[in-house]
Protein backbone atom coordinates (compact mmCIF):
# COMPACT_ATOMS: atom_id res chain seq x y z
CA UNK A 1 0.00 0.00 0.00
CA UNK A 2 2.97 2.77 1.23
CA UNK A 3 5.68 2.86 -1.06
CA UNK A 4 9.21 2.74 0.77
CA UNK A 5 10.86 6.00 0.95
CA UNK A 6 13.86 5.31 -1.59
CA UNK A 7 10.81 4.07 -4.29
CA UNK A 8 8.68 7.46 -3.68
CA UNK A 9 11.47 9.68 -4.53
CA UNK A 10 12.73 7.49 -7.34
CA UNK A 11 9.08 8.34 -8.41
CA UNK A 12 8.84 11.80 -7.88
CA UNK A 13 12.10 12.24 -9.57
CA UNK A 14 11.02 9.98 -12.89
CA UNK A 15 7.59 12.21 -13.10
CA UNK A 16 9.47 15.32 -12.49
CA UNK A 17 11.77 14.65 -15.25
CA UNK A 18 8.81 13.45 -17.53
CA UNK A 19 6.91 17.15 -16.98
CA UNK A 20 9.62 18.62 -17.31
CA UNK A 21 10.12 17.07 -20.98
CA UNK A 22 6.51 17.73 -21.72
CA UNK A 23 6.90 21.06 -20.72
CA UNK A 24 9.49 21.24 -23.22
CA UNK A 25 7.71 19.34 -25.71
CA UNK A 26 4.61 21.50 -25.21
CA UNK A 27 6.48 24.22 -25.86
CA UNK A 28 7.95 23.68 -28.67
CA UNK A 29 4.58 22.66 -30.56
CA UNK A 30 3.12 25.81 -29.09
CA UNK A 31 5.89 28.09 -30.72
CA UNK A 32 5.26 25.78 -34.25
CA UNK A 33 1.48 26.27 -34.04
CA UNK A 34 1.82 29.49 -33.38
CA UNK A 35 4.56 30.49 -36.33
CA UNK A 36 7.49 31.50 -34.30
CA UNK A 37 10.10 30.43 -36.81
CA UNK A 38 14.05 30.40 -36.13
CA UNK A 39 16.11 33.56 -37.30
CA UNK A 40 19.00 31.60 -36.45
CA UNK A 41 19.79 30.73 -39.96
CA UNK A 42 23.30 32.30 -40.59
CA UNK A 43 26.74 30.42 -39.75
CA UNK A 44 29.84 32.21 -39.26
CA UNK A 45 32.41 32.50 -42.23
CA UNK A 46 35.90 32.97 -40.59
CA UNK A 47 36.83 35.19 -43.47
CA UNK A 48 34.12 37.82 -43.72
CA UNK A 49 31.90 37.28 -40.17
CA UNK A 50 28.46 35.43 -41.40
CA UNK A 51 26.98 34.60 -44.57
CA UNK A 52 23.94 32.25 -45.46
CA UNK A 53 24.43 28.73 -46.28
CA UNK A 54 24.33 27.82 -49.96
CA UNK A 55 20.89 26.39 -51.53
CA UNK A 56 19.37 26.73 -47.62
CA UNK A 57 15.61 27.24 -47.16
CA UNK A 58 13.76 28.53 -44.27
CA UNK A 59 10.49 30.54 -42.86
CA UNK A 60 11.01 33.93 -41.54
CA UNK A 61 8.18 36.09 -39.50
CA UNK A 62 7.53 39.36 -40.05
CA UNK A 63 4.81 40.90 -37.98
CA UNK A 64 3.11 37.73 -38.40
CA UNK A 65 3.28 37.33 -41.76
CA UNK A 66 5.54 34.09 -43.00
CA UNK A 67 7.55 33.96 -45.58
CA UNK A 68 9.45 30.92 -47.25
CA UNK A 69 12.79 32.02 -48.18
CA UNK A 70 15.37 30.45 -50.65
CA UNK A 71 19.10 31.10 -50.67
CA UNK A 72 20.68 30.37 -54.20
CA UNK A 73 23.10 28.37 -54.92
CA UNK A 74 25.73 30.88 -53.73
CA UNK A 75 24.53 31.53 -50.70
CA UNK A 76 22.65 34.73 -51.62
CA UNK A 77 18.97 35.64 -50.76
CA UNK A 78 18.64 35.76 -54.75
CA UNK A 79 17.59 33.76 -57.61
CA UNK A 80 20.57 31.95 -58.76
CA UNK A 81 23.72 33.94 -60.56
CA UNK A 82 26.88 32.58 -62.14
CA UNK A 83 30.25 33.97 -61.31
CA UNK A 84 31.01 34.26 -64.88
CA UNK A 85 29.16 37.59 -66.11
CA UNK A 86 26.92 36.48 -69.51
CA UNK A 87 28.29 38.30 -72.86
CA UNK A 88 26.40 42.06 -73.11
CA UNK A 89 25.54 42.11 -69.58
CA UNK A 90 25.83 44.99 -67.23
CA UNK A 91 26.19 43.59 -63.68
CA UNK A 92 25.09 45.59 -60.31
CA UNK A 93 26.20 43.83 -57.02
CA UNK A 94 24.65 44.91 -54.36
CA UNK A 95 26.18 44.98 -50.70
CA UNK A 96 24.77 45.77 -47.56
CA UNK A 97 22.62 44.37 -44.49
CA UNK A 98 19.13 43.25 -43.70
CA UNK A 99 17.94 46.21 -46.18
CA UNK A 100 19.05 44.73 -49.54
CA UNK A 101 18.94 41.29 -47.71
CA UNK A 102 15.20 41.95 -47.73
CA UNK A 103 13.71 38.72 -45.95
CA UNK A 104 11.00 41.01 -44.70
CA UNK A 105 9.38 40.47 -48.18
CA UNK A 106 8.81 38.36 -51.54
CA UNK A 107 12.13 38.10 -53.41
CA UNK A 108 10.53 40.03 -56.62
CA UNK A 109 9.18 42.80 -54.37
CA UNK A 110 12.76 43.85 -52.09
CA UNK A 111 14.85 46.41 -53.58
CA UNK A 112 17.46 44.55 -56.17
CA UNK A 113 14.62 42.62 -57.92
CA UNK A 114 12.48 45.93 -58.38
CA UNK A 115 15.97 47.85 -59.32
CA UNK A 116 16.86 45.20 -61.73
CA UNK A 117 13.02 45.37 -63.53
CA UNK A 118 13.39 48.96 -63.30
CA UNK A 119 16.68 49.44 -64.79
CA UNK A 120 15.66 47.29 -67.70
CA UNK A 121 13.08 49.08 -68.93
CA UNK A 122 14.27 50.23 -72.27
CA UNK A 123 17.86 49.48 -71.35
CA UNK A 124 20.37 48.90 -74.28
CA UNK A 125 21.66 45.75 -72.89
CA UNK A 126 20.57 43.60 -69.96
CA UNK A 127 21.46 44.66 -66.51
CA UNK A 128 21.80 41.59 -63.74
CA UNK A 129 21.38 42.87 -60.30
CA UNK A 130 22.88 40.74 -57.70
CA UNK A 131 21.73 41.05 -53.69
CA UNK A 132 24.77 39.97 -51.99
CA UNK A 133 22.81 41.73 -48.47
CA UNK A 134 23.05 39.72 -45.04
CA UNK A 135 21.67 40.90 -42.16
CA UNK A 136 23.85 42.37 -39.37
CA UNK A 137 26.69 43.86 -42.18
CA UNK A 138 28.50 46.27 -41.41
CA UNK A 139 30.89 47.71 -44.02
CA UNK A 140 33.91 46.34 -42.80
CA UNK A 141 31.97 42.57 -43.51
CA UNK A 142 30.59 44.42 -47.05
CA UNK A 143 34.25 45.12 -47.27
CA UNK A 144 35.53 41.65 -46.50
CA UNK A 145 32.88 39.98 -48.48
CA UNK A 146 33.94 42.26 -51.72
CA UNK A 147 37.53 41.09 -51.22
CA UNK A 148 36.40 37.40 -50.94
CA UNK A 149 33.51 36.28 -52.84
CA UNK A 150 31.82 40.28 -54.20
CA UNK A 151 34.83 40.73 -56.79
CA UNK A 152 33.96 37.06 -58.31
CA UNK A 153 30.97 38.51 -59.77
CA UNK A 154 32.86 41.24 -62.07
CA UNK A 155 30.46 43.59 -61.40
CA UNK A 156 30.50 46.99 -63.08
CA UNK A 157 29.02 49.31 -60.20
CA UNK A 158 28.79 48.20 -56.32
CA UNK A 159 25.72 49.36 -54.58
CA UNK A 160 26.89 49.59 -51.37
CA UNK A 161 23.13 50.05 -48.92
CA UNK A 162 24.38 52.12 -45.98
CA UNK A 163 21.92 52.16 -43.18
CA UNK A 164 22.09 55.24 -40.91
CA UNK A 165 20.78 53.24 -37.62
CA UNK A 166 23.20 50.91 -37.48
CA UNK A 167 25.83 50.40 -40.07
CA UNK A 168 28.50 53.10 -37.80
CA UNK A 169 28.24 51.03 -34.85
CA UNK A 170 28.92 48.01 -36.73
CA UNK A 171 32.13 49.64 -38.03
CA UNK A 172 33.81 50.06 -34.69
CA UNK A 173 34.16 46.67 -32.54
CA UNK A 174 33.98 48.58 -29.26
CA UNK A 175 30.45 49.62 -29.78
CA UNK A 176 29.34 46.57 -31.93
CA UNK A 177 30.52 43.91 -29.20
CA UNK A 178 28.24 45.77 -26.45
CA UNK A 179 25.33 44.85 -28.53
CA UNK A 180 26.99 40.89 -29.77
CA UNK A 181 28.39 40.32 -26.34
CA UNK A 182 31.74 39.44 -27.46
CA UNK A 183 33.80 39.09 -30.73
CA UNK A 184 31.62 37.83 -34.05
CA UNK A 185 34.24 38.88 -36.85
CA UNK A 186 37.52 40.41 -37.77
CA UNK A 187 37.64 44.13 -37.32
CA UNK A 188 39.26 47.38 -38.86
CA UNK A 189 41.02 49.88 -36.67
CA UNK A 190 43.47 52.91 -37.42
CA UNK A 191 47.09 53.17 -36.90
CA UNK A 192 50.16 54.47 -37.24
CA UNK A 193 50.15 52.53 -40.86
CA UNK A 194 46.16 53.85 -41.90
CA UNK A 195 43.65 51.10 -41.71
CA UNK A 196 44.79 47.48 -40.45
CA UNK A 197 42.71 44.18 -40.52
CA UNK A 198 43.15 42.63 -36.91
CA UNK A 199 41.63 39.05 -35.39
CA UNK A 200 41.41 37.56 -39.14
CA UNK A 201 40.71 35.39 -39.79
CA UNK A 202 38.00 34.92 -37.05
CA UNK A 203 37.01 31.44 -35.66
CA UNK A 204 33.83 31.94 -33.52
CA UNK A 205 33.48 28.56 -32.17
CA UNK A 206 35.25 25.11 -32.06
CA UNK A 207 33.84 23.13 -35.32
CA UNK A 208 32.04 21.31 -33.00
CA UNK A 209 29.82 24.08 -31.10
CA UNK A 210 29.25 25.69 -33.88
CA UNK A 211 27.68 22.65 -35.27
CA UNK A 212 25.69 22.36 -32.02
CA UNK A 213 24.23 25.58 -32.17
CA UNK A 214 23.43 25.86 -35.87
CA UNK A 215 21.43 21.80 -35.49
CA UNK A 216 19.41 23.37 -32.21
CA UNK A 217 18.81 26.65 -34.28
CA UNK A 218 17.48 25.30 -37.46
CA UNK A 219 15.62 22.03 -35.43
CA UNK A 220 14.33 23.85 -31.94
CA UNK A 221 12.09 26.74 -32.37
CA UNK A 222 12.32 26.94 -28.30
CA UNK A 223 16.27 27.15 -29.03
CA UNK A 224 16.29 29.65 -31.58
CA UNK A 225 13.37 31.64 -29.36
CA UNK A 226 15.16 31.74 -26.38
CA UNK A 227 18.32 33.06 -28.00
CA UNK A 228 16.41 35.95 -29.67
CA UNK A 229 14.75 36.84 -26.31
CA UNK A 230 17.62 36.64 -25.13
CA UNK A 231 19.31 39.37 -27.05
CA UNK A 232 16.31 41.44 -27.26
CA UNK A 233 16.40 42.07 -23.36
CA UNK A 234 20.17 42.14 -23.05
CA UNK A 235 21.02 44.75 -21.02
CA UNK A 236 24.38 45.09 -22.71
CA UNK A 237 22.21 46.70 -25.45
CA UNK A 238 21.45 49.37 -23.20
CA UNK A 239 24.03 52.25 -22.46
CA UNK A 240 24.13 55.52 -20.15
CA UNK A 241 24.32 58.73 -22.05
CA UNK A 242 27.07 61.37 -21.17
CA UNK A 243 29.59 60.93 -19.00
CA UNK A 244 30.86 57.77 -16.61
CA UNK A 245 29.40 59.38 -13.42
CA UNK A 246 26.00 58.36 -12.53
CA UNK A 247 23.63 60.80 -11.68
CA UNK A 248 19.72 61.54 -11.94
CA UNK A 249 20.28 63.22 -14.67
CA UNK A 250 21.87 60.45 -16.94
CA UNK A 251 19.53 58.79 -19.19
CA UNK A 252 19.26 55.08 -20.84
CA UNK A 253 19.49 55.25 -24.21
CA UNK A 254 19.05 52.35 -26.57
CA UNK A 255 22.63 51.59 -28.04
CA UNK A 256 22.38 52.99 -31.71
CA UNK A 257 20.85 56.37 -31.04
CA UNK A 258 23.81 58.53 -29.86
CA UNK A 259 24.25 58.72 -33.12
CA UNK A 260 21.49 60.87 -33.77
CA UNK A 261 22.42 63.21 -30.78
CA UNK A 262 23.67 66.70 -31.61
CA UNK A 263 26.57 65.54 -30.20
CA UNK A 264 27.42 61.75 -30.19
CA UNK A 265 29.84 60.47 -27.41
CA UNK A 266 33.70 60.54 -28.39
CA UNK A 267 33.46 56.72 -29.35
CA UNK A 268 31.26 57.22 -32.14
CA UNK A 269 34.09 60.06 -33.70
CA UNK A 270 35.87 57.21 -33.81
CA UNK A 271 33.71 54.78 -35.54
CA UNK A 272 33.04 57.37 -37.90
CA UNK A 273 36.70 57.90 -38.46
CA UNK A 274 37.18 53.98 -39.35
CA UNK A 275 33.81 53.83 -41.38
CA UNK A 276 35.18 56.64 -43.32
CA UNK A 277 38.49 54.34 -43.88
CA UNK A 278 36.85 51.24 -44.54
CA UNK A 279 34.81 53.38 -47.44
CA UNK A 280 38.40 54.74 -48.81
CA UNK A 281 39.29 50.80 -48.95
CA UNK A 282 36.33 49.68 -50.23
CA UNK A 283 36.31 52.32 -53.14
CA UNK A 284 40.06 51.49 -53.91
CA UNK A 285 39.24 47.60 -54.33
CA UNK A 286 36.34 48.47 -55.90
CA UNK A 287 38.30 50.46 -58.93
CA UNK A 288 41.18 48.16 -58.78
CA UNK A 289 38.56 45.44 -60.10
CA UNK A 290 37.38 47.28 -62.76
CA UNK A 291 33.76 48.80 -61.47
CA UNK A 292 32.91 51.89 -59.47
CA UNK A 293 31.18 52.14 -56.31
CA UNK A 294 28.02 53.74 -55.22
CA UNK A 295 26.24 54.27 -51.96
CA UNK A 296 22.98 54.97 -50.98
CA UNK A 297 22.07 56.09 -47.50
CA UNK A 298 19.12 54.03 -46.11
CA UNK A 299 17.42 56.09 -43.40
CA UNK A 300 15.75 54.59 -40.62
CA UNK A 301 12.13 54.51 -39.81
CA UNK A 302 12.16 57.15 -37.55
CA UNK A 303 13.51 59.92 -39.72
CA UNK A 304 10.77 59.08 -42.27
CA UNK A 305 7.86 58.51 -39.86
CA UNK A 306 7.71 61.22 -37.12
CA UNK A 307 5.04 58.71 -35.36
CA UNK A 308 7.62 56.09 -35.07
CA UNK A 309 10.23 58.33 -33.28
CA UNK A 310 7.00 59.79 -31.17
CA UNK A 311 6.13 56.17 -30.50
CA UNK A 312 10.05 55.28 -29.40
CA UNK A 313 9.73 58.74 -26.78
CA UNK A 314 7.01 57.32 -25.70
CA UNK A 315 8.35 54.03 -24.72
CA UNK A 316 11.40 55.71 -23.23
CA UNK A 317 10.41 59.43 -21.38
CA UNK A 318 13.47 60.44 -20.56
CA UNK A 319 15.01 60.33 -24.18
CA UNK A 320 12.94 63.48 -24.58
CA UNK A 321 15.79 65.52 -22.18
CA UNK A 322 18.36 64.79 -24.55
CA UNK A 323 19.07 67.11 -27.71
CA UNK A 324 18.19 65.35 -31.25
CA UNK A 325 19.61 66.07 -34.13
CA UNK A 326 18.14 63.29 -36.50
CA UNK A 327 19.81 64.05 -40.18
CA UNK A 328 22.91 64.57 -38.87
CA UNK A 329 24.05 61.04 -39.25
CA UNK A 330 23.06 61.46 -43.18
CA UNK A 331 24.80 64.79 -43.61
CA UNK A 332 27.77 63.54 -42.31
CA UNK A 333 27.81 60.31 -44.56
CA UNK A 334 26.88 62.57 -47.11
CA UNK A 335 29.90 65.03 -46.63
CA UNK A 336 32.13 61.85 -46.68
CA UNK A 337 30.97 60.06 -49.60
CA UNK A 338 31.74 63.72 -51.50
CA UNK A 339 35.41 64.42 -49.95
CA UNK A 340 36.06 60.70 -50.84
CA UNK A 341 34.65 61.63 -54.33
CA UNK A 342 31.96 58.14 -53.84
CA UNK A 343 28.74 58.77 -55.95
CA UNK A 344 26.24 59.03 -53.10
CA UNK A 345 22.22 59.18 -53.15
CA UNK A 346 20.61 60.23 -49.57
CA UNK A 347 17.18 58.14 -49.58
CA UNK A 348 16.24 60.18 -46.28
CA UNK A 349 14.64 63.65 -48.00
CA UNK A 350 12.86 61.30 -50.79
CA UNK A 351 11.26 59.12 -48.89
CA UNK A 352 10.75 61.44 -46.55
CA UNK A 353 8.38 63.22 -48.79
CA UNK A 354 7.28 60.44 -50.16
CA UNK A 355 5.80 59.22 -46.95
CA UNK A 356 4.18 62.78 -46.11
CA UNK A 357 2.73 63.25 -49.67
CA UNK A 358 1.45 59.68 -49.66
CA UNK A 359 0.63 59.30 -46.48
CA UNK A 360 1.75 56.13 -46.27
CA UNK A 361 3.98 53.70 -44.52
CA UNK A 362 7.53 52.82 -45.84
CA UNK A 363 8.38 50.67 -43.40
CA UNK A 364 7.06 47.94 -41.10
CA UNK A 365 5.85 49.50 -38.08
CA UNK A 366 7.37 47.51 -35.07
CA UNK A 367 10.03 45.49 -37.71
CA UNK A 368 11.03 49.10 -38.89
CA UNK A 369 12.40 47.32 -42.35
CA UNK A 370 11.22 48.48 -45.69
CA UNK A 371 8.06 47.14 -46.52
CA UNK A 372 7.08 46.51 -50.17
CA UNK A 373 6.75 50.23 -50.84
CA UNK A 374 9.42 51.02 -49.34
CA UNK A 375 11.53 48.46 -51.34
CA UNK A 376 9.71 49.73 -54.31
CA UNK A 377 10.17 53.43 -54.13
CA UNK A 378 13.68 52.91 -53.32
CA UNK A 379 14.49 51.06 -56.06
CA UNK A 380 13.20 53.36 -58.38
CA UNK A 381 15.12 56.63 -56.66
CA UNK A 382 17.86 54.66 -57.06
CA UNK A 383 17.50 53.47 -60.33
CA UNK A 384 17.00 57.10 -61.33
CA UNK A 385 20.64 58.09 -59.67
CA UNK A 386 22.20 55.03 -61.50
CA UNK A 387 21.34 56.13 -64.91
CA UNK A 388 24.48 58.32 -65.95
CA UNK A 389 26.47 55.68 -64.15
CA UNK A 390 25.00 52.75 -65.95
CA UNK A 391 25.25 54.92 -69.50
CA UNK A 392 29.06 55.26 -68.55
CA UNK A 393 29.32 50.80 -68.04
CA UNK A 394 27.24 50.72 -71.58
CA UNK A 395 29.61 52.95 -73.13
CA UNK A 396 32.54 51.07 -72.15
CA UNK B 1 -6.38 35.27 -11.75
CA UNK B 2 -4.04 34.45 -9.01
CA UNK B 3 -7.19 32.48 -7.56
CA UNK B 4 -6.56 30.38 -10.69
CA UNK B 5 -3.18 29.71 -9.78
CA UNK B 6 -3.84 28.97 -6.23
CA UNK B 7 -6.39 26.65 -6.66
CA UNK B 8 -4.23 24.72 -9.70
CA UNK B 9 -1.50 24.18 -7.15
CA UNK B 10 -4.22 23.12 -4.35
CA UNK B 11 -5.15 20.63 -7.18
CA UNK B 12 -1.64 18.92 -7.65
CA UNK B 13 -0.56 19.15 -3.96
CA UNK B 14 -3.74 17.01 -3.08
CA UNK B 15 -3.82 14.81 -5.99
CA UNK B 16 0.46 14.53 -5.74
CA UNK B 17 0.32 15.79 -9.37
CA UNK B 18 3.75 17.74 -9.08
CA UNK B 19 4.63 16.80 -12.78
CA UNK B 20 2.00 19.38 -13.74
CA UNK B 21 4.05 22.07 -12.07
CA UNK B 22 6.80 22.56 -14.70
CA UNK B 23 4.48 22.38 -17.55
CA UNK B 24 2.37 24.92 -16.49
CA UNK B 25 5.65 27.23 -15.60
CA UNK B 26 6.76 26.99 -18.77
CA UNK B 27 3.64 27.64 -20.56
CA UNK B 28 3.17 30.86 -18.60
CA UNK B 29 6.47 32.07 -18.81
CA UNK B 30 6.13 31.76 -22.55
CA UNK B 31 2.92 33.63 -23.13
CA UNK B 32 4.44 36.08 -21.36
CA UNK B 33 7.52 36.12 -23.22
CA UNK B 34 5.75 36.28 -26.65
CA UNK B 35 3.51 39.23 -25.31
CA UNK B 36 6.77 40.78 -23.61
CA UNK B 37 8.67 39.96 -27.11
CA UNK B 38 5.73 41.39 -29.85
CA UNK B 39 5.77 44.58 -28.26
CA UNK B 40 9.17 45.70 -27.86
CA UNK B 41 11.22 48.74 -29.05
CA UNK B 42 14.37 46.90 -29.51
CA UNK B 43 12.66 44.21 -31.99
CA UNK B 44 13.36 45.82 -35.26
CA UNK B 45 17.33 46.69 -34.97
CA UNK B 46 18.49 43.02 -33.34
CA UNK B 47 18.46 40.06 -35.22
CA UNK B 48 19.90 36.30 -33.81
CA UNK B 49 22.87 35.96 -35.88
CA UNK B 50 24.51 32.68 -33.83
Amino acid sequence: MFKSRPKQLVLIAVSSLLGCLAALFLAETSLRLLGVTSKLVYSPNPYYGWGHTAGDKFFWTTESRELEIQINALGLRDSDHSYEKPEGTSRILVLGDSFPEALQVRLEDGFSKVLEKALNVGAPKQIEVINAGVSGFGTDNALLFFTHEGFKYSPDIVLLTFYVGNDVRNNWYPLDELDSGGPRKPFYAIGPEGLTLHRYPFVRDTAWTASVKAFLGRHLRLYAFSRDIWNRFDPRLFQAAGNDDTNENDVEIPLDLPLFQREPPKDWDDAWQVTRAILRELRSEVKRHGAQLFVVTVPTAFQIHPEIWDERLSANDSLRRIDWSLDNPNEYLSEVCNEEQIPNLDLLPLMRSEARNARSLLYFFNDNHWNEAGHRFAAMCVAEALSPLIEESHGN
Amino acid sequence: MLEFFKDLWLFMRERKKYWLAPIMLVMVLLGALIVLAEGSALAPFIYTLF
